[in-house]
């Protein structure tokens, strides 16, 4: 086995830590590629330096219930604490009340929130409440069970698909969604999240409050109304946009707005959200733009004021909705 | 693979100055793990290391209007973390407590989040190994792969020359993989492949 000197050990730290020159980088290149023991050394010093950070030991620690024991010995800002405007003899009998108020907590300790919840909406889009209060809306293909573990005190979600969901946010009972390799903790928040299987991303929309999205070795993102956050399930990485595109979220509301958008593009939409089938006769009607609301419109009532928009005729015939007349030239 | 923490959005950073309790819960839930992380490599006790991350973060609330940031936020909060360690590390050699190593290397294989128990073999292995390593090579160690100090910033932080500080980094690895030379094509084999810079 060789042993090189103390110098090249310098050197090959430098070039680790990202602090070699290129003269350095070149040495250290020449050295490795003089003997493959030289070779196997360096991958060696590499994996040192990379394994001594890894994110791996994060798993030991558990933030939520650390953030349990850090959140009541926190102040709000600016007030005083409540507990020292009232009477210490109020407090007394607060204490007592409380106490017996436990008694009757004690008794429902099989509640029935211990025992999974699942839903699934496969050709529908189904609206539910969860056991704890919050809302969700499925979308087509959409799998999620509900768990509420009594001893950790998390209100669990694992999904497969894509769902939106109203949070009813409680401080004691952190929310936290499962999907992918990758979890959406909710901090008082409605949001949706696209993950699909068979899709590369997960993909988190924020329209109300704000969510944190990472993983077991990531440290994620946070994500406030507003925003999309995106993990990419092949680099492992998160990144935000500073972008929603409500869109999205016809699924549930069947509330679009288009704003210069391709009629195709309008059409694949509305198809999706739907599940009909709104043909045009000429492919080049689809290149027109147009800018429109449709805010719970039946298909037939969107087909029409596309229509009307572009001056074109609607066939309903045979239970179909067929667009025809002139189109607009191809964008080059 | 990348080790490197991504910095919180500096919006929630200014929002937790103004004392929005979201912001601080998004703070702690960012930086908690990696936080933790760092401080078992001086502890090397998973209850300690919690300790001090956690009251840490209640002392940040506490102060939050009168932190003043030089730097990052980020390497603010790994070098508030450092330097507590180290006072209870100070503190702890006062006393002369001294609690028995052995006694704590089990810990990792208690842990069954998701973690192969040859995965937890391994970290607890370079966390034996990265102990070994002398006090202010261990430091300048940390202060590279924890906290993403330049050298040039370790040499001020620590009041020596760059020059030493890259003996020491040549010197930590050379220690640790005499050490886990064994164990280094295991690792290979788990954590997938090496590429070249």
């Amino acid at each position: 086995m060789v042993s090189p000197n103390e110098h090249m050990d310098d050197l090959i730290g430098k070039v680790l830590a990202r602090e070699a020159t290129a003269s350095e980088k070149q040495e250290v290149e020449a050295w490795i590629h003089e003997h493959e023991d030289h070779a196997r050394y360096f991958r060696q010093l590499q994996e040192v330096f990379d394994q001594a950070a890894s994110p791996e030991i994060q798993a030991l620690f558990d933030t939520d219930a650390a953030w349990q024991k850090v959140r009541h010995k926190i102040k709000p800002a600016g007030r005083q604490h409540w507990m020292n405007r009232i009477p210490l003899v109020y407090r007394v009998a607060a204490g007592i009340a409380l106490i017996i108020g436990t008694g009757y907590l004690l008794f429902p300790l099989t509640s029935p929130d211990a025992v999974p919840t699942e839903l699934a909406a496969s050709s529908k889009i189904v609206n539910d409440t969860l056991p704890d209060g919050s809302l969700t809306s499925l979308n087509r293909s959409t799998k999620m069970v509900y768990t509420y573990d009594v001893k950790q005190k998390v209100r669990k979600v694992t999904l497969q698909g894509e769902a939106f969901f109203q949070v009813k946010h409680e401080e004691e009972k952190p929310f936290i969604i499962e999907t992918q390799g990758v979890y959406i903790k909710d901090i008082g928040t409605q949001f949706n999240v696209t993950a699909f299987p068979e899709s590369t991303i997960v993909e988190v929309m924020v329209t109300e409050g704000e969510v944190y999205f990472y993983s077991d070795t990531n440290t994620g993102i946070q994500l406030v109304a507003g925003q999309t956050g995106i993990y990419d399930k092949t680099s492992r990485t998160f990144t935000r946009q500073e972008v929603t595109d409500t869109n999205r979220l016809a699924y549930k509301t069947r509330i679009f707005r288009f704003n210069n958008t391709r009629v195709s593009e309008i059409i694949h939409q509305v198809n999706e959200v739907y599940g009909v089938s709104i043909t045009l006769a000429q492919e080049e009607i689809g290149n027109c733009h147009i800018t429109v609301n449709f805010d719970e419109e039946t298909p037939q009532t969107i087909a029409e004021i596309i229509a009307e928009t572009l001056d074109l005729v609607l066939d309903n015939s045979h239970g179909r909705l067929t667009l025809s007349g002139k189109g607009c030239p191809k964008p080059e | 693979m990348s080790n490197s923490v991504q910095a919180v959005d500096q919006r929630v950073f200014e929002r937790f100055r103004d004392g929005q309790p979201n912001a601080f819960e998004m703070i702690f839930n960012h930086y908690y793990r990696p936080l933790c992380a760092y401080a078992y490599t001086f502890l090397h006790d998973r209850d300690h290391a919690e300790e001090v991350v956690q009251s840490a973060f209640i002392t940040l609330w506490e102060k939050k209007e009168s932190i003043a940031i030089d730097t990052s936020f980020q390497s603010y909060l790994y070098r508030m973390i450092r330097n507590a360690c180290l006072n209870v590390i100070k503190h702890e050699k006062v006393k002369q407590l001294h609690v028995s190593h052995e006694m704590k290397t089990g810990e990792f294989a208690q842990n069954t989040t998701a973690h192969t128990v040859l995965a937890q073999e391994l970290e607890t292995k370079i966390h034996q190994a990265m102990r070994t390593l002398p006090e202010q090579c261990r430091l300048v160690f940390q202060l590279s792969r924890f906290e993403e100090l330049k050298y040039h910033e370790i040499a001020d932080q620590l009041d020596i020359s760059v020059k030493t500080v890259e003996n020491h980094m040549g010197k930590a690895l050379r220690m640790m993989r005499e050490q886990l030379k064994e164990y280094l094509p295991l690792m290979a084999l788990i954590l997938g492949g090496i590429e070249l810079w």
